[in-house]
């Protein structure tokens, strides 16, 4: 059967209009379509800006995000390192409120209503959509390192939603004493920005080195590899030879017990005793996802590979982090990436705008010293359960410098155009 | 009458091969492959689509930093640049992952896309 798209339902409905009396409930129906996107990250500052770009008007777009300026947690490791100056992480919601027309609503979801396609914000109000793009990021699951919770994070900083919490483990890497050690409890898969944990540890060397040669760093890893773990052992070795020790658990056992006080982790093979901390722990969709029933037992929300709407309700769509986008990394790039097909697909649903095949991107740059840049990706495509690599890359242990250098400000080029892209 | 009747099945057949000869070369005329007057025209809607790919890396607004700002560039600019990716005359393993994911009707795709930004830009 011939599926009718929007676009021919209004015409059709336009004609019923002239040739018959008009009820009022129809011409409530026949009103302009609403997307609700909830999150202005990647995967939501992108998909909102896209709808509203190419609709043309012909979609309501209203983005809800609780903060009114963003701090973007990719290349905040940067800033850790010294490369980023703080300020320059933030960006806010002006340009897609007056240039796009996206009503921008500073607000939290706390209710989902999918039988009457509506939700509930914490001020009371509620709003209904034709279409309801989740793109929430990251939950923590704080119990998943014992003894350490959201009362005390602050002790040892996961940083890991950027904002304050970077500048606080910053501060407290620079308090450290002299030839003291900073230990990191890395988290298991999956969870966002693989590579990041490490290029983490690579730019706190690099502030250390300078400030503190003599400290110490141990990384606790509940995983037995990493990604670009010949790049970052290499890189390792060349610019901080010493300073790094990287146990995985099959060597320390798992964490029984992390003081957060003292900062002591005890293991089965011995109790670490650090000067500073930083613990990333298990992750997990956000909370909305939950509140929107669309995670599965682990957390995560499955979903389609060519449309990234959720398995559960077709009205749906998750992206970014929070979704199951197997095998694209949890990253900004994905987010952006799927961002670009959730917008297609959501015009193609509510006004029949052209649908084209997804196609998906990744690259995840990291920073291993001052002009030390490697990088991973690849391109993605659907398949039948689940989104399928099509071809991949990643930079090779011993190349040269200049290509290395080049790898870096590559990456400086790309901020500047995501953020641009995310942001208008 | 049998006679008659074959020899005028025969000259039908006649003329029918000859109709159909002749309505087979006129549509070979006007199917004839498009000459350099008419170039093929890309879809700027898939291009469009397919750009914002582009649009994660290359900055159109802001300068070249470390990535090239490539709104400006030519149709024959654009496509040779994508193909020299795809042929590993250009080593980029970004792009290159990228371009091979393009089919020439991809990238005649974008050019068409680029190039209606650029007429747009001018009109401002």
């Amino acid at each position: 059967m011939r599926k009718i798209s929007r676009r021919t339902f209004n015409r059709m409905a336009a004609g019923s209009i002239a040739a018959t009396a008009v009820s009022a409930p129809f011409v409530a129906h026949a009103a302009k379509p609403t997307v609700i996107v909830v999150g202005g990250g990647a995967g939501g500052a992108t998909t909102a800006r896209y709808i509203a770009k190419d609709a043309k008007g012909e979609i309501n777009v209203i983005l809800i995000e609780p903060s009114k300026r963003y701090y973007s947690c990719f290349f905040s490791n940067l800033y850790l390192g010294g490369f980023q100056n703080y300020e320059d992480l933030g960006h806010d919601y002006k340009k897609l409120a007056v240039d796009y027309g996206i009503n921008v609503i500073h607000d939290w979801v706390v209710g989902v209503d999918r039988k009457t396609s509506a939700i509930t914000l914490s001020s009371g109000a509620q709003l209904t959509y034709n279409a309801l793009v989740l793109s929430p990021g990251i939950d923590l699951k704080y119990d998943s390192v014992p003894g350490y919770s959201a009362a005390n994070a602050s002790r040892a900083p996961h940083a890991y939603k950027s904002g304050t919490q970077v500048q606080l483990l910053k501060a407290q890497v620079e308090a450290m004493r002299e030839g003291g050690t900073f230990l990191m409890v890395a988290p298991p898969n999956p969870y966002r920005c693989p590579p990041g944990p490490y290029e983490r540890i690579s730019m706190i060397a690099y502030l250390l080195k300078q400030k503190n040669p003599k400290a110490k760093i141990i990384i606790l890893d509940p995983k037995e590899k990493f990604s670009k773990q010949s790049l970052f052992q290499e890189g390792w070795d060349t610019h901080y030879p010493g300073m790094i020790e990287w146990i995985p658990a099959s060597v320390s056992g798992p964490i029984q017990n992390a003081d957060m006080q003292t900062l002591t982790f005890e293991t089965d093979l011995e109790s670490f005793k650090a000067d500073a901390a930083c613990v990333i722990p298990a992750q997990k969709a956000g909370q909305i996802a939950d509140i929107a029933r669309v995670t599965n037992e682990k957390g995560w929300c499955p979903v389609k590979p060519a449309t990234m709407q959720s398995t559960s309700d077709e009205k749906i769509y998750v992206l970014g982090d929070a979704s199951i986008a197997a095998a694209m990394p949890k990253s900004a790039f994905s987010a952006n990436s799927q961002a670009k097909v959730v917008a297609n697909q959501v015009r193609n649903a509510l006004t029949g705008a052209r649908a084209f095949p997804a196609r998906y991107n990744n690259t995840c740059w990291s920073l291993i010293a001052a002009n030390d840049g490697v990088k991973i990706g690849a391109a993605y495509g659907p398949g039948e359960s689940k989104i399928d690599v099509k071809s991949s890359f990643i930079s090779k242990p011993g190349e040269d410098t200049e290509l290395r250098k080049k790898t870096y400000e590559e990456s400086v080029g790309w901020y500047a155009s995501i953020t641009s892209d995310m942001f208008g | 009458m049998q006679e008659y009747g074959t020899k005028a099945k025969q000259v039908l057949a006649l003329l029918m091969m000859t109709t159909m000869t002749t309505f087979t070369l006129a549509c070979a005329e006007e199917a004839s492959p498009p000459s350099t007057e008419q170039p093929m025209q890309g879809d700027i809607e898939l291009g469009a689509y397919l750009a914002s790919t582009c649009a994660s890396c290359h900055n159109k607004n802001g300068p070249s930093s470390g990535i090239p700002n490539i709104a400006h560039l030519s149709n024959v600019d654009l496509t040779n640049a994508l193909n020299a990716y795809k042929t590993g005359v250009r080593q980029n393993t970004t792009m290159r992952t990228i371009a091979n994911g393009l089919s020439d009707e991809d990238i005649l795709a974008l050019t068409a896309y680029f190039a209606s930004q650029r007429n747009t830009k001018d009109e401002k």
